[in-house]
């Protein structure tokens, strides 16, 4: 269950989480709040997140070689534990199901205008569990493997450059007020999710702490730079006014674009970064499968199973109408399970060290 | 089968009447008419010699068993039999099966051992060049038919004490000679013991060739991608040595069989090794390149036409929807004809004699393919989608390879059909988590990309740096070896 992967695995398991669907609107997600100064906001996230994962760290260098799901029953013991791990899984397929009905949403509406939702959704919970059930080691694989495409949507969207760059757009630098690009760092932070992974997977990393702290920090400060280049030339290619007309930005940047042999370079952006987005909705089914699982054949079962409430999930959503009140809500179950429960964990581990360290040995 | 088991462990042994010894070896080899006997009378008594003259060189007994049992004057048989070099054995299975691999049989009156003299023929093809893996500039040797005379051609190319060969006999019916060669340092102990377990644990009636063993030490049997590299040149089959990986030898199949074999290996050429570094690196980029066309093309194609037809700006649309216009087929439907067009001809090329390949050449090529576009069955633009898929699916260096992308190509399309865009998107994805999940005894099949092995990838996986860069030359430790995992 529990086969060692690589420090270089660790980095790409966690960009290919985080970087995903949330990305293509975030620039006009952020810039109502923060206005010019959004990729401030981007910048400001990441150093929250930052700090985030230097409690992940430090919790998980205490606890050598456990994942989170190992960590709670060790802080609540076998009952409670069991039962915050059995929460978390069910965080997690809902939060798959969430990501998925972004996702069925967003290719619906700019490449299958026709094609039934529910039919979109097999599909992608269906590519997704063929990964999932394999082991860590055979994801990290693929995940390698398919962060060659960021160095291909890098290129596309130099492209974008050959449009009307309006500079003026960021300037002057600093014209919002802390507080909004605070808020807009908020915004930023719900799409930057998906470093969650290191509770459940550096326990499986064979190296020193230090060398996973350095690890870490390299995957937060690329994902947080790859967003604030986005964001970044989402600001300097359209107008505060259009921004927050269009929805998905960074795709409508690329479609004026016309050369000789294609046009819509939106489309072929899309394609490619439907990988990306797969890759998130793996990491979760992984994610899930993990934090209840123990055995090898126990975390395939969970993967059928989740898949299949993952489907069920997505199909509710799907429906609803007002996804508003729903993200909230997943807002506040983030700020929870993702924050609140590890801080609480960490001052715990303060607390219980002598008691612990006995155990442990 | 059992019949066979059941004999060797009778143990039935000769008398030393040679009369009845002669008509039970006879018996045993189910009363064969090229069973030849041919009797003797020796100053140490009278002896009979038995050979299957089909496999028996004649002359060679002739000249010396004859002339020697005649000629000399030994006081004892065991002095005669040390000194000609012969086994002895007295189990009538053990006779048998020595007639069967060519050795001539001496039997003395009242003596209850037989004699065994090797005095096989031995027929081999002249040592050519393999006319399915040919290259421009290098070696020409290719692998023949005869066990003895590949072993010849890889020891011959590596004079070091590290080749080691391991002999097993496959098939309970024909006893096939099956070799197992690698570099004793340079290869992976364990993936050695694994290999020769599977080996052994193959229990066939007959073994005919290395696509037998093949099938059945294979992990995935349901992929669509061949896990283990046939070769007949040697110099390939060579170089896989000195990486680490094990030659696997079929007496009478002119083939070596390597594994474990990562992906790349199928987009290697020794050309590659014998150009410039610089020409070596272009052609095999265009081969990686070609990889992503024979899978993805039509199915792009397809994908443009019925779902995305915005992606091309307006003049090429025009002419593509031009040349659509008067085909009455869906885009799918035309694809999978004209591929399956392509593969007919190309099955039916394969076997006849060349100067009718050409003819169906040209009836394909030429005829075929401009009466389907002037009958408006077929676009203009599916041609060259077709073409151009085909021929990238043939620069693979082995052949079975492009057939695998080939067939992959026909699922992709269905999905570009159906989903469009984001069909092949997900079918990529499917393909490359394969590719990413399948190991050959323990060595991830798409190494050293998916695990990522950056330094090694560059340098002699995409391009093919100059040899002094690869540190190929003085590496201690074997590709495989580092490849391993994770």
């Amino acid at each position: 269950m529990n086969i060692s992967i690589t420090k270089n695995q660790l980095f790409f398991l966690i960009i290919k989480t985080q970087i995903g669907i949330g990305l293509l609107s975030l620039p006009s997600v952020i810039q109502h709040s923060a206005g010019g100064d959004a990729w401030i906001s981007v910048l400001g996230s990441g150093l929250a997140i930052q700090l985030l994962i230097l409690v992940y760290w430090h919790l998980c260098k205490r606890y050598p070689g456990m994942n989170l799901s190992e960590m709670t029953i060790v802080f609540f013991g076998s009952y409670i534990g069991r039962s915050v791990n059995a929460i978390y899984y069910c965080f997690f397929v809902i939060i798959a199901g969430y990501a998925c009905t972004l996702y069925v949403r967003l290719i619906k509406v700019w490449l299958l205008p026709l094609t039934p939702g529910w039919v979109l959704l097999l599909l992608i919970i269906g590519v997704s569990i063929y990964l999932a059930l394999e082991d860590l080691r055979v994801i990290a694989r693929f995940y390698q493997l398919a962060a060659v495409l960021f160095v291909l949507l890098f290129v596309i969207s130099l492209a974008t450059f050959s449009n009307d760059i309006h500079l003026s757009n960021i300037l002057p630098v600093g014209q919002s007020d802390i507080s909004q690009i605070i808020s807009g760092s908020e915004k930023t932070f719900f799409a930057m999710l998906g470093f969650e992974v290191i509770l459940y997977f550096s326990a499986q990393v064979k190296d020193t702490p230090s060398g996973i702290l350095k690890t870490i920090t390299m995957a937060n400060w690329f994902v947080t730079l790859f967003y604030s280049y986005f964001v970044f030339i989402c600001l300097i290619g359209f107008s505060q006014e259009a921004l927050s007309k269009v929805k998905e930005p960074v795709l409508f940047l690329l479609r004026g674009l016309t050369f000789q042999l294609f046009d819509r370079l939106d489309l072929i952006f899309l394609t490619i970064w439907i990988i990306p987005m797969s890759a998130t909705i793996v990491s979760y089914f992984c994610l899930a499968g993990k934090s209840l699982a123990t055995s090898k054949k126990g975390y395939q079962r969970l993967v059928w199973i989740s898949g299949l409430l993952v489907l069920l999930v997505g199909s509710y959503l799907y429906k609803q109408e007002n996804m508003e009140s729903i993200s909230q809500w997943i807002e506040y179950g983030y700020l929870l399970m993702i924050v609140a429960v590890p801080l609480l964990m960490w001052i715990l581990s303060f607390l219980f060290r002598s008691r612990h360290k006995r155990r442990l040995t | 089968m059992s019949n066979l088991t059941n004999e060797r462990s009778e143990k039935k042994l000769i008398t030393g009447h040679i009369q009845a010894d002669v008509s039970a070896i006879h018996a045993y080899l189910s009363n064969t008419e090229d069973f030849k006997t041919q009797s003797l009378a020796t100053n140490i008594g009278a002896c009979t010699l038995v050979y299957l003259e089909s496999l028996a060189k004649k002359e060679f007994i002739q000249s010396h068993i004859i002339l020697t049992l005649i000629d000399t004057e030994p006081s004892t048989i065991e002095s005669l039999a040390t000194a000609s070099g012969a086994k002895s054995s007295s189990e009538l299975y053990v006779i048998g099966q020595a007639l069967l691999e060519g050795y001539c049989v001496v039997l003395f009156e009242n003596h209850a051992k037989a004699y065994l003299i090797t005095a096989a023929q031995t027929h081999s093809r002249s040592i050519d060049e393999p006319s399915n893996e040919q290259i421009i500039k290098g070696s020409h040797e290719g692998f023949v038919e005869s066990l003895s005379t590949n072993l010849y051609l890889l020891r011959y190319r590596i004079k070091s004490p590290q080749l080691k060969v391991k002999y097993l006999s496959l098939g309970t019916l024909t006893n096939t000679t099956v070799a197992m060669v690698y570099m004793e340092k340079l290869a992976d102990p364990n993936i050695v013991k694994e290999c020769e377990k599977r080996l052994q644990s193959i229990h066939l009636e007959h073994l005919y060739s290395t696509g037998e063993i093949d099938e059945m030490i294979e992990e995935h049997p349901l992929s669509p991608f061949p896990q283990t590299l046939h070769t007949e040149r040697t110099d390939r089959a060579v170089s896989y040595l000195m990486e680490g990986k094990i030659n696997i030898l079929v007496d009478g199949n002119p083939m070596a069989l390597v594994l474990p074999i990562t992906f790349f290996s199928f987009y290697q050429s020794p050309d590659d090794y014998n150009n410039r570094w610089i020409t070596g690196s272009f052609y095999r980029l265009v081969r990686m390149i070609s990889f992503m066309l024979a899978i993805s093309l039509p199915a792009i194609y397809i994908a443009i036409v019925s779902f995305h037809s915005e992606v091309l700006p307006p003049g090429i649309l025009y002419s593509v929807k031009v040349s659509l216009t008067y085909v009455p087929f869906p885009p799918i439907v035309e694809a999978i004809a004209m591929q399956l067009i392509l593969e007919l001809l190309k099955e039916a090329a394969i076997r006849l004699p060349s100067p009718i390949a050409q003819t169906i050449g040209i009836v394909g090529g030429l005829v075929i393919g401009t009466a389907v576009v002037e009958a408006h069955l077929v676009s203009h633009t599916m041609i060259v989608v077709i073409g151009l898929t085909a021929i990238a699916s043939f620069t693979a260096p082995l052949n079975e390879f492009g057939t695998s992308l080939r067939i992959l190509g026909f699922p992709t399309m269905i999905a570009a059909a159906l989903f469009g865009f984001f069909g092949i998107s997900m079918m990529m994805m499917v393909i490359f988590i394969h590719l990413c999940k399948i190991e050959t005894l323990g060595v991830p099949f798409f190494a050293p990309f998916g695990p990522f092995r950056g330094r090694d990838g560059k340098k002699d996986i995409f391009l093919r740096l100059p040899v002094w860069k690869t540190g190929k030359a003085g590496n201690k430790q074997s590709f495989i070896q580092r490849w391993k995992l994770p």
